[in-house]
């Protein structure tokens, strides 16, 4: 007989077995590596936003003047400075060709010059003691399905004070409607002068009416830098000597400025975005931020908020970002930094490499940072897509604007473009902890208990059909409960919250006492039920008592609590009641997460050895001393593990928090106010977070969480299970 | 010793007993008496009802469901299956000892002192002197004295045993009920239990189960013969193993089947 | 012997803990009970048809509506102490703008069910409840107000039928059309070379289609105009309790009924009728009227996709795992790993999918294949694909352990008996043990459909929406079109029960939503826990 060679036929089924063989073995190992691939695809999209910023230097640009000042359009396509004399010069980046230049000043020499961040206009200061503004226009277009930025140079127009000359320093600024031009700056008989030219045009006639304002308040000592909002209405000073000054800029300047003192010799200072964070810079190479923040009702102040670490040499150029908070910063040695207010992250430190540092900008996108220095224009390249994520920024309490204290705060977005994102994460989990603590307070002694009596003290018959009835429960839609908890159960709560808590109450005596009545009824009787049966009567009175507490809660309300609760709890505790609270979704998500506990804790307590039971019951220990005391210790890891997947469970529960509370990103432990959730937030932001941008990682750093705490944690509860069942084998 | 003519009080009486698991019928019309301290033995082929007779006394066969028992088991004259009976304390009185051992997965003490405390022994001189006994009784103590604290799944399957029919003395019985106690031991640990067996008897009325002929001979001062859940024939141990009556006892003992 | 005092204490407080526990046990029961009956109950009585009460107050004024319930005036508002107010329903809302009102008991005077009110079923507006005044045109059924409305409606209802057939026919082709060309075109314009001209031959073939196509779609939609006219002609003037009288047109108008005057029969038949509208029909007023069967075609067309992923998937990986991996520390942590993404919140999943599927896959088929439709994104956006997709990931850990169990579950001298016979171990697998493993990967199957029916979170980011436009699968070609997104049930708890504008007057609807929903999953599981006792018992007698 030949066991080597075979008929063709063989040859195919050999074939095939192979063949499936392969499949098999490919395509299971293809799934669980894709379902495994979930994290690290997760862990990718997140990656971004820990990572550091890449910064890059260009070749240095040749300058023939010093330039003064830079601008560039909002697509880096072109490069406007401004010299010495006067000149205005645009440049076409992508081959160093000089496409514009005009002479602005008319002869003078300039200094003192101001660019605007957004790269829509230069101001400066002549000789001859008065300031130019010119506006840069960069025309966006397209041409054969290619963008086409056109620059242009708008008219020049003058601010000058009657009778003195003005002097450094200045500060300008263009509405972003282009309805009016501010422009502040010291003359040289002490004052501070202020010039408002609004522009309006006539709807019918299209004539462009324009008219000055001009206000001028005595100039602080020792005044270096000055700077306006974006719509003009304050101007901040600083000196020298260490003194940061406020005053209100419309309709003309206030007499009483705000001042503050900061700790050191100042040497500049700029506006972040919004207008309301100041960032000054030290002789001594600090840079702190200082906001105007409130003070409980008393007027907001000028407070220091933050200090980065120093330079080694005095910072002399400070440019704000027009995308956030952020901000760059140059020393006097030609050191820069890149650095972003609210997430309190140092983005990136290096060396410009141009030894006299003139002129800094940070381009409208804030992707890159131009520096001119005596030995060209040096222009880096910032890849940084998410300077407003840090951890301190998510983990930690930050100093927003507009803030009394560094806070936990939650607020994605704003109806500004100057909003400041504020990304912390922690008011959500805190939310989770507590919506989760709420709902296991319910489900633990009510599913763990359960258990023990089906498995314990009930007869098998009656427990095939009580078991599937609970774990049913567990078949529910979370979108059906959470629909019940938030639309039928909060306003019946909250009406009768009383009812509750006489229920609550009136549990333990109403099962007391249905149990001893039942011990009381006719043995005949007894004994022909099955054990457990007891349960069954419990329901009834449970539902029973629980009609009578409905009814029972007017005069028990008007007995404790003064006739209305909520009044009663604002009272006596000071504590708000909403209607969907922590206690709704304790409800309503303890009811998700009893059929889990309930499943996986029966199960622990019905594989205890029989012959343990038996041992004990043999001794004369009664049924539950020999559950109290074999049967509850002995199953206990599995219990355990019980309440860590049902854990896991409620942390992850989305649509009942979603639907049951008011989704308010609020940090408190109070179980009549609402919460928000890891999971909810997801939801509720993730469908408005635009692809790729700060938001969308931190949601995704959020799934990341709950993927990593739930994997943990189950992992956890699956290994103890596994040592539970080798331990009762060798029971 | 065994067949002392001294006729005994009988502590255990099963007046006409009838078992069924659900449909099946698992014992027919027993009757038998259980002599005070005495050794009786129940043998037979595996499925005749030995054990499942051994747990009516303590009424053990209450946790099986489905169970529905006729005819009753008298104790010191009295039903133990009267309704009003309390079923832990009827256990307290009778204690038992399992077939595969069954240390709690406590510590040797506590196993000990479990069903002391049970029954309302709190008090730890009290406890340790009980356990001290207890085990000394059961021939253990000299073996764990010095690790009485450690767990009881650590000890050797003879020790094991020997430390449940400690757990079970310590609550004092009247009765002991020993469920083919070394089936899963080793000659050596069955030796050390069935000198235990002669030495409880002193104090202890005992029934023990078990299918190894040799060792109801050795052990026991009373025989039961059970066949297909009928009591065949009881008697003195002597007189079954040497003359029996039946021809199915006979059978059985000369190893014709079993 | 000597008895110690030791006495059979009664175990008071053992006997308590019990009966806590007992009580908790009966707590989680009534809570299921309790919780079923509640949705049972509200989701039935919605389609049963109230009684309109005529309400008189004591002010003199007139209200009608249906009564909604009753409650307790809360103490800061009422005029005695435990002053009770109920509910009314007085629908009208292009009268009044709010469908409920609360009247306190000590301003009613008087409450009637007069026969002859009139509820009349809109489209629009909701509910209307009033007496018929006049018939307009007035030619119509001068003989009997009622009898001629009735015959008025019918005929409208008919014209009402014909314009939908219409709208979802011919002109729909024409806009499909339309926009094919004009994809067509944009195409042409893609494929020229960069800077050279666009194929002149091809674009002025697809002007010329256009232009056809435009001429038929103006043609049809004068047409339409037409219809809608006629449709329109023929209103019935109604008096609203207050007086008020209001022209209505009879083709909007849904139903007519007179519910004081309904018998059983009546009633019962409008029940059905309601039930039937509630699973066949199309959503009204933004969801909170009208049917459900977009969304339940939705749902169940959404959980097959899943399973026809899931299913080949799970199963693979079972095998993988339990008869083809050798067993060892790495199958146990994957085992461990695979169950354990079952625990994994389905929110993260939903992430998952929109980053990966939508985004990355969709996004780059767009680019490929769709180039023309950009920046609208065919693909790119969440759709029916990718929710199925993204729950198919959801609930293959659910299969695969199913599976694995089933396999698991085939005795080995099953297996050994196949091998001993000569059979190849792929053989043996497909012939002997997939198939007495099938209701152990059945189970799992249902148990992961029923799971992807109650899902919600992670859907709500990839692909259901509010109100579909069309369904997924339509007469068109491709005629399955997997990129659409989708109407959903729990989606529309969630919408209706929260977003909707009018929550009050739609909780009902939601109720009879939920009820649906319920009872598709519970029913799934209670099938899954029957196949998995039966297989149990199965084995259990095969062992022995």
């Amino acid at each position: 007989m030949k066991l080597v060679r075979e008929a063709s036929g063989r040859d195919r089924r050999a074939t095939v077995d192979r063949l499936g063989a392969i499949v098999v073995r490919a395509g299971g190992f293809g799934v669980i590596a894709s379902i495994l691939a979930i994290l690290f695809f997760i862990v990718v999209e997140v990656w971004p936003l820990v990572r550091a910023a890449r910064v890059e230097r260009r070749p240095i640009l040749q300058a023939n003047t010093t330039v003064m000042g830079v601008a560039s359009d909002p697509y880096q396509s072109h490069l406007a400075t401004i010299d010495g004399e006067g000149t205005v010069r645009v440049r076409q980046l992508s081959d160093d060709r000089e496409v514009l230049v005009r002479d602005v000043a008319a002869g003078a020499q300039v200094g003192h010059i101001t660019a605007d961040p957004n790269g829509e206009f230069f101001a400066w200061l002549e000789a001859g003691g008065r300031v130019g503004l010119v506006p840069v226009a960069w025309q966006v277009g397209f041409a054969d399905g290619k963008r086409v930025v056109r620059p242009s140079i708008g008219d020049a127009s003058y601010f000058a004070a009657q009778e003195s000359a003005l002097v450094a320093p200045i500060a300008a600024r263009i509405a972003l409607d282009g309805s009016s031009r501010t422009v502040a700056a010291a003359s040289d008989d002490g004052q501070l002068v202020l010039f408002r030219r609004d522009r309006e045009v006539n709807d019918f006639t299209e004539e462009v009416e324009e008219s000055e304002t001009l206000s001028s308040v005595d100039a602080p000592d020792g005044l270096i830098a000055l700077a306006l909002d974006d719509s003009g209405a304050q101007l901040f000073a600083a000196t020298a000597d260490g003194h940061l000054y406020r005053w209100d800029a419309i309709p003309r300047l206030s007499s009483e400025p705000e001042v503050v003192t900061v700790n050191g010799k100042v040497s500049s200072m700029t506006l972040l975005l919004g207008g309301r964070a100041l960032v000054v810079g030290l002789e001594r190479g600090a840079i702190q931020v200082w906001l105007r923040a409130p003070r409980g009702d008393s007027p907001p102040k000028l407070t220091y908020v933050r200090e980065f670490p120093p330079h080694e040499s005095a910072i002399r150029f400070l440019a704000p970002s027009r995308r956030g908070k952020g901000f760059v910063a140059v020393d006097e040695r030609g050191g820069v930094g890149i650095y972003h207010s609210t997430s309190e992250r140092v983005i990136w430190r290096g060396e410009s490499g141009l030894r006299s540092v003139s002129a800094l900008g940070f381009s409208p996108k804030a992707d890159t940072v131009v520096i001119a220095g005596a030995a060209g224009i040096s222009i880096f390249d910032v890849d940084n897509p998410h300077p407003d994520v840090s951890l301190r920024a998510l983990f930690l309490p930050m100093w927003y604007e507009g803030y009394e204290k560094p806070e936990y705060v939650w607020q994605s977005s704003g109806g500004t473009d100057d909003f400041e994102p504020k990304y912390s994460l922690v008011p959500l989990l805190i939310g989770t902890l507590k919506g989760t603590f709420y709902s296991l307070l319910i489900a633990i002694p009510l599913g763990v208990l359960g258990a023990m009596y089906v498995s314990q003290f009930m007869h098998p018959r009656l427990r095939n059909v009580i078991k599937p009835t609970v774990e049913i429960m567990a078949a529910l839609p979370s979108v059906v409960l959470g629909f019940l908890a938030g639309l039928w159960l909060a306003p019946r709560v909250e009406e009768a919250f009383s009812a509750l808590i006489l229920m609550v109450l009136s549990f333990p005596f109403v099962v007391g006492g249905t149990g001893m009545l039942w011990e009381r009824l006719p043995l005949a009787w007894r004994t022909r039920m099955p054990v457990g049966a007891e349960a069954i009567a419990f329901c009834v009175s449970l539902a029973a008592a629980t009609v009578l507490s409905i009814l029972l809660s007017d005069p028990f309300e008007a007995l404790v609590f003064g006739g209305n609760f909520q009044a009663w709890l604002l009272g006596a505790t000071g504590l708000h009641y909403d209607q969907r609270n922590a206690i709704i979704v304790g409800l309503a998500m303890g009811f998700a997460v009893i059929p889990i506990i309930f499943a996986i804790s029966e199960d622990a307590f019905s594989n205890v050895p029989r012959n343990l039971v038996s041992g004990s019951l043999a001794l004369g220990a009664n049924r539950w001393q020999t559950v109290s005391r074999i049967v509850l210790p002995t199953a206990s890891p599995g219990i355990f593990s019980a309440i860590m997947i049902g854990f896991g469970r409620a942390v992850g529960e989305t649509m009942i928090v979603l639907m049951a509370t008011g989704n308010t990103p609020i940090s408190e432990w109070n179980p009549f106010n609402g919460f928000r959730t890891l999971s909810a937030n997801i939801a509720v932001e993730i469908p408005e977070a635009p692809q790729f941008g700060s938001l969308y990682r931190v949601l995704f750093l959020a799934a990341l969480l709950l993927f990593m705490f739930t994997f943990v944690l189950n992992t956890a509860a699956e290994l103890v299970r596994q040592r539970l069942r080798e331990r009762y084998a060798s029971l | 010793m065994a067949g002392a003519v001294v006729p005994s009080r009988v502590v255990l009486e099963v007046a006409d007993l009838s078992l069924w698991y659900g449909t099946s019928r698992a014992l027919s019309q027993v009757s038998l008496e259980i002599p005070e301290k005495q050794v009786t033995a129940f043998i037979g082929p595996s499925g005749c009802g030995k054990s499942t007779l051994l747990r009516c006394f303590n009424r053990l066969n209450d946790l099986i469901d489905e169970v529905r028992i006729e005819g009753d088991i008298l104790h010191e004259g009295e039903s133990i299956y009267r309704p009003e009976v309390d079923v832990n304390s009827l256990r307290k009185r009778v204690g038992m000892v399992f077939q595969k051992s069954n240390p709690f997965p406590k510590s040797i003490y506590e196993n000990v002192a479990y069903g002391c405390r049970i029954h309302g022994i709190k008090k730890k001189v009290d406890l340790d002197d009980i356990v001290e006994k207890s085990l000394t009784s059961a021939a253990l103590w000299t073996e764990v004295k010095d690790r009485l604290h450690a767990s009881a799944l650590g000890l050797s399957g003879g020790q094991q045993q020997r430390l449940c029919i400690a757990r079970a003395i310590a609550i004092e019985p009247e009765v002991m009920l020993l469920d083919e106690p070394c089936s899963a031991l080793d000659p050596v640990a069955t030796a050390k239990i069935e000198d235990l067996i002669h030495q409880l008897k002193e104090s202890y009325t005992i029934v023990i189960v078990t299918h190894n002929m040799q060792q109801a001979a050795r052990v026991s001062d009373q025989t039961a013969f059970m066949y297909l859940g009928e009591l065949i024939e009881t008697g003195d141990t002597r007189d079954i193993f040497t003359t029996p009556k039946n021809r199915q006892t006979e059978d059985y003992i000369t190893g014709r089947f079993g | 012997m000597t008895a110690r005092a030791w006495r059979p204490r009664e175990d008071r407080i053992g006997k308590f803990f019990t009966r806590l526990c007992g009580g908790a046990l009966a707590v989680n029961l009534l809570l299921a009970i309790g919780l079923l009956g509640l949705i049972g109950f509200h989701g039935t009585a919605y389609f049963w048809p109230k009684g309109v009460a005529e309400v008189e107050l004591v002010s003199g004024d007139v209200l009608i509506g249906e009564v909604h319930g009753w409650e307790e005036v809360p103490a800061d508002r009422a005029a005695t102490p435990g002053e009770r107010r109920m509910r009314l329903k007085i629908g009208n809302r292009d009268l009044y703008g709010l469908d409920f009102r609360w009247v306190s008991e000590s301003e009613v005077a008087r409450v009637g069910y007069p026969a002859d009110i009139v509820l009349l079923e809109r489209l629009e507006w909701g509910n209307f409840y009033g007496r018929p005044v006049e018939l307009h045109p007035s030619g119509v059924g001068a003989v009997d107000l009622r009898a001629g409305l009735a015959a008025l409606h019918a005929e409208k209802i008919e014209q009402r039928e014909q314009i939908e057939d219409f709208e979802s026919g011919p002109l729909a082709d024409v806009n499909y059309e339309l926009e094919d060309l004009r994809l067509e075109e944009r195409r042409i314009r893609l494929d020229a070379e960069e800077g050279a001209e666009p194929d002149s031959d091809r674009l002025a073939a697809v002007a010329r289609l256009k232009a056809t196509a435009s001429k038929e779609y103006e043609l049809l939609a004068a047409q339409l105009f037409d219809r809608r006219r006629e449709l329109s002609r023929g209103s019935v003037r109604m008096q609203a309790a207050d007086g008020q009288h209001k022209s209505i047109a009879v083709g909007d108008i849904v139903r007519i009924l007179q519910p004081n005057e309904m018998g059983l029969f009546a009633s019962v038949g409008l029940y059905v009728s309601r039930v039937w509208e509630f699973v066949s029909g199309d959503p009204r007023e933004s969801n909170t009227e009208g049917g459900i069967f977009p969304a339940i075609f939705g749902t169940v067309m959404m959980v097959f996709l899943m399973s026809f992923a899931v299913a080949p998937l799970g199963v693979l990986a079972a095998l993988y795992l339990r008869e083809y991996a050798r067993e060892g520390p790495v199958v146990r942590a994957v085992r461990i790993a695979v169950n354990n993404l079952a625990g994994v919140p389905s929110i993260v999943f939903g992430v998952f999918g929109l980053g990966f599927f939508v985004y990355l896959i969709g996004g780059t088929i767009d680019q490929v294949f769709y180039p023309e439709a950009l920046p609208t994104p065919t693909y790119g956006t969440g759709g029916i694909l990718w929710a199925s997709l993204t729950l198919a990931l959801l609930t293959v850990p659910v299969v695969i352990v199913a599976a694995e169990e089933g396999l698991a579950a085939v005795p080995r001298i099953v297996r050994e008996g196949s091998l001993a016979l000569g059979a190849t171990k792929f053989e043996t697998i497909c012939k002997v043990v997939l198939p007495a493993a099938a209701p152990g990967i059945l189970t799992g199957m249902i148990l992961a459909m029923a799971r992807a029916a109650g899902e919600v979170a992670p859907l709500m980011i990839v692909g259901m929406v509010k109100l579909a436009p069309s369904l997924p699968i339509d007469g068109r070609f491709p005629y399955v079109h997997l990129e659409r997104k989708f109407m959903h049930l729990g989606f529309h708890v969630y919408d209706v029960g929260f977003q909707s504008p009018n929550v009050e007057a739609a909780q009902p609807l939601v109720f009879a939503t939920a009820l649906l929903l319920v009872g598709v999953v519970v029913a799934m599981n209670l099938v899954a826990i029957v196949v998995r006792n039966r297989l149990r018992r199965a084995y259990a007698t095969s062992a022995v």
